[in-house]
């Protein structure tokens, strides 16, 4: 048979019984429908925005990030009344922060400027928690809201994206504050043994992670699988030791 | 032509909001959808999970689609985009991120789909799944799913060249590779023929 045809065949074969569950459609819908009703899950950024925007609004000036930045260490009375805490403020500072380093300043401009008419929104909408409840408004309101959600979420896909990627490049910086808390909480000869343990497992990624990221544990041998099983559980007990 | 037409009237009315319509969409697609991420993935459990992202990232970007194009193709590349995310979050996993202590399942590969494969004799497809992802991907769009070169090249976004020399790459290394086991069970005397 030629490798086409077979091909066609395998898959078809391999794939006959494969379906999705009964149920599957139903769920589906049912996460549409809460999401269409305005009360879908907040999405990080859509929350910092808000909170961003409202507390924007009431200093009355608008006129740009620096000002803002002074502004929400000035303002933490704010802050309580809407809900919110100091901590809050501060990944809200460094999320800001991060677009502003991802974004060109016209597209922060345009960001800021559409979280502005958000939080115009929320300020006349929020209930004493901050949160803004779609659902019970105006139709006309509700499509405003929907619209300026609507040309935001680029925004938000992008600094989604771009904060993924960025936890892939932190894995230097990750074996660099784990040697670190090793060195200090564990013997000497016990920070030996982790270190070596770390390299193993980088061994062996090396091994089973293509250059495309794929995995493929079955390139390693039944001796490498063993130890790799073997590494892996100590080095997981040391990073539970280390709190990690 | 005439099933495309039909996709285009479901379309029309999900977006009037008509969630009944987006449902028959979903029914006619859902199988392809499924079986394209299973195999892709090799995760049987976290597979209905990401069909599930996917009608809902679907049904978030309906605005954005031309009807000019053609539907199935259009999900796919949906499809395709989800997929490549959820392998970036294991790859993040499996680089010892630090939510490392939740699952280690970066590492493991689906030992009942492992088993099952085995158990239905698929070394084709064994063969497949060692190849790179980026020919993994043409590979099944192309006979799994039968798409065309040329939607193909649209699904993924990239030139209609690019996809011939990754069709011809993975069906050079599958033919190397099958012979080698061919001539392996010819010596045993046994084989499948």
């Amino acid at each position: 048979m030629k490798l086409e045809d077979e091909l066609r065949s395998a898959y078809r074969q391999e794939t006959m019984k494969w379906s999705n569950s009964p149920g599957g459609k139903e769920n589906m819908l049912k996460a549409i429908r809460s999401r269409s009703r305005g009360n879908r899950r907040p999405r990080k950024w859509l929350v910092a925005a808000i909170i961003a925007a409202v507390l924007i609004i009431p200093t009355g000036a608008y006129a740009g990030y620096t000002y803002l930045a002074d502004d929400i260490y000035g303002s933490e009375q704010n802050i309580r009344v809407l809900g919110g805490t100091a901590d809050d403020y501060n990944r809200l500072e460094a999320k800001l922060q991060e677009a502003k380093a991802h974004f060109s300043d016209h597209e922060f401009t345009q960001y800021m400027s559409l979280l502005k008419q958000l939080g115009q929104m929320a300020l006349a909408h929020a209930d004493p928690q901050g949160e803004l409840h779609p659902e019970q408004w105006s139709t006309v309101d509700q499509e405003k809201y929907n619209q300026l959600v609507a040309s935001l979420e680029p925004f938000f896909e992008r600094l989604e994206n771009a904060s993924e990627q960025k936890e892939m490049m932190d894995r230097e910086q990750f074996r660099t504050e784990t040697y670190k808390a090793a060195e200090e909480r564990l013997s000497k000869e016990e920070f030996i043994e982790f270190q070596a343990l770390f390299e193993n497992m980088e061994k062996y990624e090396a091994i089973v992670v293509d250059k495309d990221g794929s995995i493929h544990e079955e390139q390693l041998s039944v001796e490498q699988k063993k130890d790799l099983d073997h590494v892996r559980e100590k080095f997981y007990s040391y990073l539970r030791q280390l709190g990690l | 032509m005439r099933a495309e037409h039909e996709y285009i009237e479901l379309v029309a009315l999900t977006r009037a909001g008509d969630d009944e319509a987006y449902g028959e969409l979903y029914e006619r697609t859902v199988t392809d959808v499924y079986r394209t991420v299973r195999f892709l993935i090799n995760h049987v459990s976290d597979t209905e999970d990401l069909v599930q992202d996917i009608y809902i990232q679907a049904y978030r970007s309906l605005d954005r689609y031309d009807a000019k194009r053609a539907f199935r193709p259009w999900l796919m590349g949906i499809t395709m985009r989800q997929v490549k995310n959820y392998r970036r979050r294991k790859l993040t996993q499996i680089r010892f991120n630090k939510r490392i202590e939740k699952s280690d399942s970066g590492l493991e590969v689906d030992f009942s789909v492992d088993l099952i494969s085995k158990l239905a004799h698929q070394p084709l497809l064994d063969q497949v799944r060692r190849l790179p992802y980026k020919l993994q991907q043409v590979v099944t769009l192309h006979y799994l799913n039968e798409y065309t070169q040329e939607e193909i090249a649209l699904i993924l976004d990239i030139p209609l060249g690019t996809v011939k020399s990754r069709i011809h790459a993975a069906l050079g290394k599958l033919r190397q590779k099958t012979s080698v086991i061919h001539s392996f069970e010819k010596r045993k005397g046994g084989g499948l023929a």
